[in-house]
């Protein structure tokens, strides 16, 4: 029902579309970013890409699903805009100015282990990122982040063994952290 | 050998993928195999602090009704892309056209090759049973000018018909 009212570009349902999902995808896109700022870039260019392209949802997957892969697309586009400045600000020498607001999670208290985790996400490919946010933060299983990603499970595990074995060297030894979390 | 495809499979050993047998020698491996066991608590327990942290993260994010808003607002009229335009482009026109040309062209000649091969009725050899030559009217800018011969066909298999012979000046 939904389906149809979206496709027919019923502008209410559209609402009801991002009050479902729109928390949902903000939250990953966090993950996927380096700052709020940019994480609210992706979700609304995600949204709007969405409803400019709801005829070619075909409804052989979630409408969840489909959304998240335009979130992954629109990253992916972002990291390659963002790669292409910073080459070019690094071939011009110029200082990038960095905001200490742009810490995702400034207004939360942080423990030693989300504070290590942040930072190795941040320094993580992108590939490697979107394989912890939807194994860790989505709870997905292997086969559902292989659909998701649209590649096999060979490679979803190769990815996650690669992400977890920088995030075990970034964080150092799991035990220190394992009594304060738990 | 075994440690190795233990640790090979663990991700899918905790996806709860691994069944039957296979999940009971598996089991029988991380109870017997310290080292295998150290490796399978020692992921459970980062996914559960990775898991843990990115939720509590993302528990005090939540995304401004502003932003919401304005992903429609700037969003504006949806406009359908209908599918001739992307057929009609040069790179896709080249896939349609050239095919569409060739056929056009093959009608043309196959026709032509036809009208040319083809025999007229009057060149075939056969059988007439009954004929019979009927003047049958003039033709001219005067009706006394010219006369034409027509001639009434019968075959022996009972097919009827006539053919125009030629003009004859009137004497």
């Amino acid at each position: 029902m939904m389906n149809n009212d979206l496709q027919n570009c019923d502008r209410q349902a559209f609402d009801a579309l991002l009050k479902e999902f729109g928390g949902k995808i903000y939250k990953s896109a966090i993950f996927l970013t380096d700052s709020k700022e940019e994480a609210e870039d992706i979700v609304q260019e995600t949204f709007m890409r969405a409803y400019h392209s709801i005829y070619k949802f075909k409804g052989r997957s979630s409408l969840y699903t489909w959304l998240y892969r335009i979130l992954l697309n629109v990253t992916h586009d972002l990291r390659r805009k963002k790669y292409i400045h910073e080459r070019f600000l690094s071939k011009y020498r110029i200082e990038k100015y960095s905001d200490p607001s742009e810490d995702l999670i400034n207004d939360v208290d942080k423990d030693i282990f989300t504070q290590c985790l942040q930072d190795a996400l941040k320094r993580q490919k992108l590939k490697h990122r979107e394989i912890i946010v939807l194994r860790f933060f989505e709870d997905l299983k292997l086969e559902e982040i292989a659909e998701r990603l649209n590649i096999s499970i060979g490679t979803v595990k190769s990815r996650l063994h690669i992400a977890l074995k920088k995030i075990k060297k970034s964080i150092g030894n799991i035990e220190q952290f394992a009594n304060t979390n738990d | 050998m075994k440690c190795k495809r233990i640790r090979n499979y663990l991700e899918e050993y905790l996806d709860g993928a691994i069944t039957g047998s296979e999940k009971s020698e598996f089991d029988r491996h991380l109870k017997d195999c310290a080292d295998c066991k150290k490796f399978l608590l020692e992921r459970q327990r980062l996914g559960k602090m990775l898991s843990g942290s990115l939720k509590k993260i993302s528990s005090n994010q939540e995304p401004s009704p502003e932003l919401l808003k304005s992903a429609l607002t700037i969003s504006g009229k949806v406009t359908f892309k209908p599918l001739w335009p992307l057929i009609l482009r040069p790179k896709f026109a080249t896939l349609w056209l050239l095919p569409l040309i060739a056929l056009i062209l093959g009608i043309v000649l196959l026709q032509k090759n036809h009208y040319k091969n083809s025999v007229p009725y009057f060149q075939e050899q056969v059988k007439v049973s009954y004929l019979k030559i009927t003047t049958t009217h003039f033709a001219g800018t005067s009706s006394d000018d010219w006369i034409i011969k027509r001639v009434h066909v019968q075959t022996s298999n009972g097919e009827k018909g006539f053919l125009t012979l030629e003009l004859t000046k009137k004497m």
